[in-house]
């Protein structure tokens, strides 16, 4: 969507275009803010922060013209400063006052970056393929079970099957990204 | 645990990746999508009007409060990490000097060291009062009851106390618990304490300008939080803002405490449950048995599937079309018809069987106990009747049947069923032998007029199972089909107990579109090693399979290599 675009639907009638933007860009904003706060955050912080992405995306481009050409750019660089803003906050949180999980806390990322950028570029590429790879259902129940950390009853609506089917089906397909990535050495 | 480490490289990732997730792996919860959108429009809307949300109604905005579906613990959680972020405004001085100067009010501890008179002449209270004086109670998971109380001269969205509305406890229970605290030997806890959320205990009391809260952890801490609060203009203020909300800690012992007030909370809920809800959960209960049973018996039914997976195998047998989704559809199997003789074996089970009321909470529990332990206990089989353009469908899975009735309007020329309305019925028992019986039945011999009475085609694969071996097994049939690939299991089968293995495999399109390559692979569930049986050809319209390579030595090879 671009700017002029979004601008002529404002005109006509804003909800429409929040509605319009959010649409676009929803699975965009989340898998962003998804990807910074994984770690560290319930899901219910994640929503939180997509609608501060949106909320402050909606009110920008209601008073301030200044923005011109894709949106996308804007959008992407709203999530990714909220993210981080509520990456900060939770830290803050999570380690200064009150420990509200070991298990949680225990995972959160190390603040200096490691890691060779390019290999976990290329790491992360080659654990898509293979999750793209297993064919569907099974890829999105990866995803959604380990990724987006979703419960099988939560899955079994979204893909219409049953709760015990997703568990069995996901307990097969574990073992076969496995045996994928173990194969092309990016397993365990 | 339900970790997959390798996924971890996927965070914090380069934005190429993260193109990708957005792209081929969206998130799919539509209703958290509608929730975020909603939260969104409050979030602008309120900016927009400097703090204030004049109850801005948009045409894709809905007025009044959120809903938000979220584990009770959850709750807690909100309301220890409030305490918790108070303590850091107001500053951990404060909240130490607070904690080191409280005093139990009466504590029974106290009393030990106290002639035996003045024990029994003054009544022993808990630190944080008698109970069972103050209405006390216990949290719910309905956030659009919760109340929000600013707790700090902050902006931010934490210095906010968020208080659930919640279910009374009566005064008689209230009784018992305050009986079962003021006995209690208090001791004053100082460590810091780590929140241990599930399983914890709270309990909460609202007078309209007072708090209180009572929270019993699993680390053996009592932790007890009250602040007086004001309202200025719509807005609840903790009276005085400034300063940690005071907070006492007692050592208590967690599974004592923990066991009693659910054994007196319970009695609570049981007795009430089977005096005045007697007659409204009787009335649901009966309307879902008897609808199901009912309905069961009156109409024919095609089974499904007789395999655990294959709820997904042959959806392309009827499709509906969801109203009010811009046509999305889902599809359904119409298997073979399930047989007299069957039928009325499936009925009588569904009438001898005891049925219960669950939560689903409960539910889960259960299931995921039964997973573990009985594998015919995640069986699915599905039962359904088309008559005219209505379908009613019965799926039977963990103990749990469910019953749905859609009502549609039938397209012939495009063979596709637009739902109208639907409504369901469910019903669980807790019976072990159900899933077994009715598989049992389902795989028993019976008078074959598949020529007669099927009206699909399908295709029989049959293994035989060598001597010699034992243990717990399942068969996928990998069958490549023209739009995608489709995976049909077996049951879980034991060895030797079973000596051959069939697999009914309905045709997976409609129309057929000629043989289908399949690849059988034989797993052992003991250690999940896997082998390939054997490929074959489907052809559903002649009702053969060719075999590419299949014979005893195959399938004994199969069965070797997995040991």
């Amino acid at each position: 969507m671009t700017d002029s675009q979004y601008r002529e639907l404002l005109k006509k009638s804003p909800q429409t275009a929040h509605r319009a933007v959010f649409n676009e860009y929803y699975s965009y904003v989340y898998t962003i803010v998804f990807n910074k706060l994984r770690s560290c955050s319930s899901l219910e912080d994640v929503d939180e922060c997509v609608s501060d992405v949106f909320s402050e995306i909606f009110l920008k481009y209601d008073e301030d013209s200044a923005y011109s050409g894709d949106i996308k750019g804007f959008v992407s660089s709203v999530a990714v400063h909220r993210s981080i803003d509520m990456f900060r906050r939770l830290n803050s949180r999570n380690r200064g006052i009150v420990q509200l999980d070991d298990e949680m806390s225990s995972r959160l990322p190390s603040e200096e970056n490691v890691e060779d950028n390019a290999d976990r570029k290329e790491t992360a590429h080659a654990v898509l393929d293979a999750v793209k790879a297993l064919g569907e259902p099974d890829s999105t129940l990866i995803i959604q079970k380990y990724y987006y950390n979703r419960s099988s009853d939560d899955i079994a609506e979204m893909v219409d099957m049953k709760p015990a089917a997703v568990r069995k089906r996901v307990s097969r397909a574990v073992k076969k990204l496995r045996e994928m990535l173990t194969a092309i050495g990016e397993g365990r | 645990m339900n970790e997959l480490k390798e996924l971890d490289v996927l965070e914090n990732t380069d934005d190429t990746v993260k193109e990708r997730l957005a792209e081929e792996f969206p998130p799919q919860d539509t209703d958290e999508k509608e929730r975020v959108f909603r939260m969104s429009e409050r979030k602008y809307n309120i900016k927009k009007n400097n703090g204030a949300d004049n109850n801005f109604v948009g045409e894709d905005t809905v007025k009044g409060v959120e809903i938000y579906k979220r584990p009770k613990w959850k709750i807690f959680a909100s309301i220890a990490a409030c305490a918790a972020i108070v303590a850091g405004i107001g500053g951990g001085g404060y909240m130490l000097k607070n904690m080191n100067n409280s005093k139990p009010a009466l504590t029974s501890s106290a009393s030990e060291t106290e002639p035996q008179s003045t024990a029994e002449t003054e009544k022993t209270i808990a630190p944080f009062g008698d109970f069972s004086e103050l209405e006390y109670y216990t949290p719910n998971s309905d956030l659009s009851s919760m109340q929000e109380i600013r707790i700090a001269d902050s902006t931010s969205s934490d210095a906010v106390f968020k208080l659930p509305a919640g279910t009374e406890i009566d005064s008689e229970k209230r009784s018992k618990l305050a009986d079962f605290f003021n006995s209690y030997t208090w001791e004053e806890y100082t460590e810091p304490i780590e929140y241990s959320q599930q399983d914890a205990m709270l309990f909460l009391y609202n007078n309209g300008s007072e708090v209180r809260l009572v929270q019993v952890t699993t680390d053996n801490v009592l932790n007890y939080l009250h602040f007086n609060y004001i309202n200025k203009d719509g807005q609840l203020y903790k009276e005085p803002l400034d300063g940690p909300i005071p907070q006492q800690k007692y050592k208590v012992d967690s599974e004592l405490f923990i066991k009693t007030i659910k054994e007196i909370l319970a009695d609570e809920e049981t007795q009430p449950e089977t005096e005045d809800m007697n007659e409204d959960n009787a009335g649901v209960e009966n309307e879902n048995y008897e609808t199901i049973v009912q309905t069961f018996e009156k109409y024919d039914f095609n089974l499904q599937n007789i395999t655990s997976d294959a709820d997904y195998l042959t959806k392309r047998d009827i499709k509906m079309v969801i109203p009010d989704s811009d046509g999305e559809q889902i599809s359904m199997v119409c298997g073979t018809a399930l047989s007299a003789d069957k039928k009325e074996r499936i009925d009588s089970v569904l009438n001898n069987t005891e049925w219960t009321d669950m939560t689903a909470d409960d539910f889960e529990e259960y299931a995921e106990k039964n997973t573990a332990v009985d594998e015919y206990f995640t069986n699915n089989f599905g039962f359904i009747n088309v008559t005219g353009g209505d379908i009613i469908t019965m799926n039977l899975s963990m103990n749990r049947v469910d019953m749905c009735f859609y009502e549609c309007d039938y397209d012939e020329e495009n063979d596709i069923y637009y739902i109208k309305n639907q409504r369901s019925y469910e019903m669980y028992t807790q019976s072990p032998t159900l899933m077994k019986d009715i598989y049992d039945i389902l795989n028993s011999e019976e008078a074959t007029n598949a020529g007669d009475g099927d009206t699909r085609n399908y295709i029989e694969y049959t293994v035989d199972v060598p001597e010699g071996f034992s243990g717990r097994y399942v068969i996928d049939l990998y069958i490549k089909c023209a739009y995608e690939d489709v995976v049909i299991s077996s049951p879980v089968f034991l060895v030797p107990e079973n000596n051959q293995i069939s697999i009914k495999v309905h045709n997976p399109v409609k129309p057929s579109v000629g043989p289908y390559p399949v690849t059988a692979v034989l797993t052992n569930l003991g250690n999940d090693k896997r082998a390939d049986i054997g490929e074959y050809q489907f052809d559903f319209d002649n009702h053969t399979v060719t075999a590419d390579n299949h014979g005893n030595n195959e399938v004994q090879a199969a069965f070797e290599a997995v040991q």
